[in-house]
């Protein structure tokens, strides 16, 4: 797709490009345009909306318990993250109590996660900086963090260990061992990863000062979890709210100035971010495993029947959070005298980090675009909510659309 | 240029390789020929990496026991658990389970738990091995 710029195209001839919305390069679909000068990007757009499966429309359809499952499924990756805040979100409607063995749990198993994500997420940037050794050797550890998850849950993805006002899985004294030497292998290989990405000067050639994000644009722009914290920016729902086990430990937001003594905010910062939030995530999960409560129950109510007629005598709204490995996720949720929640809306940290893209890609070069995309670890299939497909017929929203649509909602929560 | 990953790799020649290579260590000619050929005992399977204990496997349906109480069937988040009104049994669609182990849980009885078999591909989502009844 190329387009003159006008009169004047002789000497600066910018021309169009666009990537997506389904393109090798990209793991997720999402449809970028880009105004090119030469090598550089002038400016960038993107166009999120590809990927829409109604989860929230599907999830007021079905009963609170069921949901849960389904809350499990917006993301492969961060399970745990969804299933919390929903889960969350309904025992501070309904006053359910949950027991100190089960915050736990949900910590030890969050935080696990965490190391999965990050892991991944490292694996992926270094296939997209073309580096596919590192790639293999980082999935390599990863593969372990999966065995340790199945140990402990029964499933590699999608655990379903948590339950509304608890876990559905203890986790008994005869599985420490293997994930304190799960840990300890972890411990061993972060120092050999941290040396390979943090070293490399082919790596700190291609990511050190480009895809650059300020403090001030990341406040601006709302960006949360590790794209914020590497821009300076030390906010974390661990840190700042503390939920779970996290009350009773000292977690501190990661910043790149913690290790090399400045903030750039770019690419090679993310690195650092997310390299050190394993460390972190290893420490605590010793922690947790060490100072387990005592063996007693792990759920507030057993029996699903019972639970269930709890929820239906709830009335009222919440807001469950919990810190993902991309970010603050975020669960409202409405219950009113019914077995399914009457309005239920998700917040997926990508969706905040979308507009940091903008600032970031302008000025890059075209080769630096998969890194600068992949830095923010979208999940863009997470928080896809705006397009509508009826057949063959696709329908884009427009803002006046989406305002008509926005004071409707409002008025629904409003006046129920 | 400082390029840590050149010893690592060459470490990395020593080393045996991650993957398990299940069910053969050498892609067969024709891997249906090979199932037959290690059913007559021909060949032998090359083991799969060892389940953890309580892996959420397929589910086992013990019909005997079932109440027809319907908890299983009010509670299933992907609708994989049918009642048969007329028996007042259950039918189990193996193609829509998510491995969730919400059935295996409430059931008052015990009629539903879960086993440690993991291959669970068919062609035909309706084949015996895929409808417990």
């Amino acid at each position: 797709m190329i387009a003159s710029t006008g009169k004047d195209s002789a000497i600066t001839s910018a021309y169009m490009a666009q990537i997506g919305p389904s393109h090798p390069a990209l793991k997720e679909p999402v449809m970028f345009t880009f105004e090119l000068d030469g090598e550089r990007v002038v400016s960038a757009d993107f166009a999120p909306g590809m990927a829409h499966r109604g989860v929230e429309w599907a999830g007021t359809r079905r009963n609170a318990i069921q949901t849960l499952y389904l809350a499990e499924r917006i993301c492969g990756i961060c399970g745990i993250t969804h299933s919390v805040s929903y889960a969350r979100a309904i025992e501070q409607i309904a006053g359910i109590e949950v027991p100190a063995r089960a915050h736990y749990i949900r910590s030890i198993v969050g935080e696990l996660e965490r190391i999965h994500s990050h892991l991944l997420w490292a694996g992926v940037a270094a296939h997209e900086l073309g580096f596919d050794s590192l790639f293999f050797l980082t999935w390599k550890v990863r593969e372990r963090v999966m065995d340790v998850l199945e140990y402990l849950c029964g499933n590699r993805v999608h655990y379903g260990i948590m339950q509304i006002g608890g876990a559905n899985r203890d986790i008994t004294p005869d599985q420490y061992p293997t994930v304190l030497e799960a840990l300890d292998y972890f411990e061993q290989h972060f120092g050999q990863l941290a040396k390979l990405f943090l070293e490399d000067d082919s790596i700190r050639i291609r990511c050190r000062d480009c895809g650059v994000l300020t403090k001030q644009e990341a406040l601006e722009l709302c960006a949360v979890g590790p794209t914020a914290r590497a821009s300076g920016v030390a906010k974390d729902v661990r840190q700042d709210h503390p939920y779970a086990a996290y009350a009773d430990v000292e977690v501190k937001a990661i910043t790149p100035d913690q290790f090399t003594g400045e903030v750039h905010g770019d690419v090679f910062d993310r690195i650092i971010v997310r390299l050190y939030e394993v460390k972190q995530s290893i420490d605590l999960t010793r922690i947790f495993i060490e100072n387990m409560p005592p063996a007693g129950p792990i759920l507030a109510e057993e029996k699903m029947p019972k639970l269930l007629a709890l929820i239906r005598k709830a009335e009222g709204e919440a807001i469950g959070r919990h810190e993902a490995p991309r970010g603050e996720v975020l669960h409202y949720l409405k219950l009113n005298k019914n077995v399914q929640p009457e309005v239920w809306k998700v917040r997926a940290p990508s969706y905040n980090n979308y507009m940091p893209w903008i600032p970031m890609l302008e000025g890059e070069q075209i080769a630096d675009i998969p890194i600068i995309v992949a830095s923010i670890d979208p999940c863009i299939s997470c928080c896809d909510r705006v397009a509508f497909v009826r057949g063959d017929r696709k329908d884009i929203v427009t803002k006046e659309d989406l305002h008509r649509m926005s004071v409707a909602k409002q008025r629904k929560i409003q006046h129920g | 240029m400082k390029l840590p990953m050149i010893p690592e790799l060459l470490k990395q020649l020593k080393k045996k390789p991650v993957t398990n290579a299940f069910p053969a260590k050498h892609l067969p000619k024709s891997l249906v020929e090979y199932l037959e050929d290690v059913e007559a005992g021909r060949a032998q399977i090359n083991a799969p990496v060892p389940i953890p204990p309580n892996f959420k496997g397929k589910l086992k349906y013990t019909r005997a026991t079932c109440t027809g109480c319907g908890i299983c069937v009010r509670f299933c988040p992907a609708h994989a658990l049918e009642m048969i009104r007329s028996e007042r049994k259950i039918r189990v669609m193996i193609g829509q389970c998510i491995g969730c182990e919400l059935c295996t849980t409430t059931c008052p009885e015990g009629s539903l738990s879960k086993s440690d078999e993991f291959l669970c591909a068919d062609t035909d989502r309706y084949s015996c091995d895929w409808v417990l009844k």
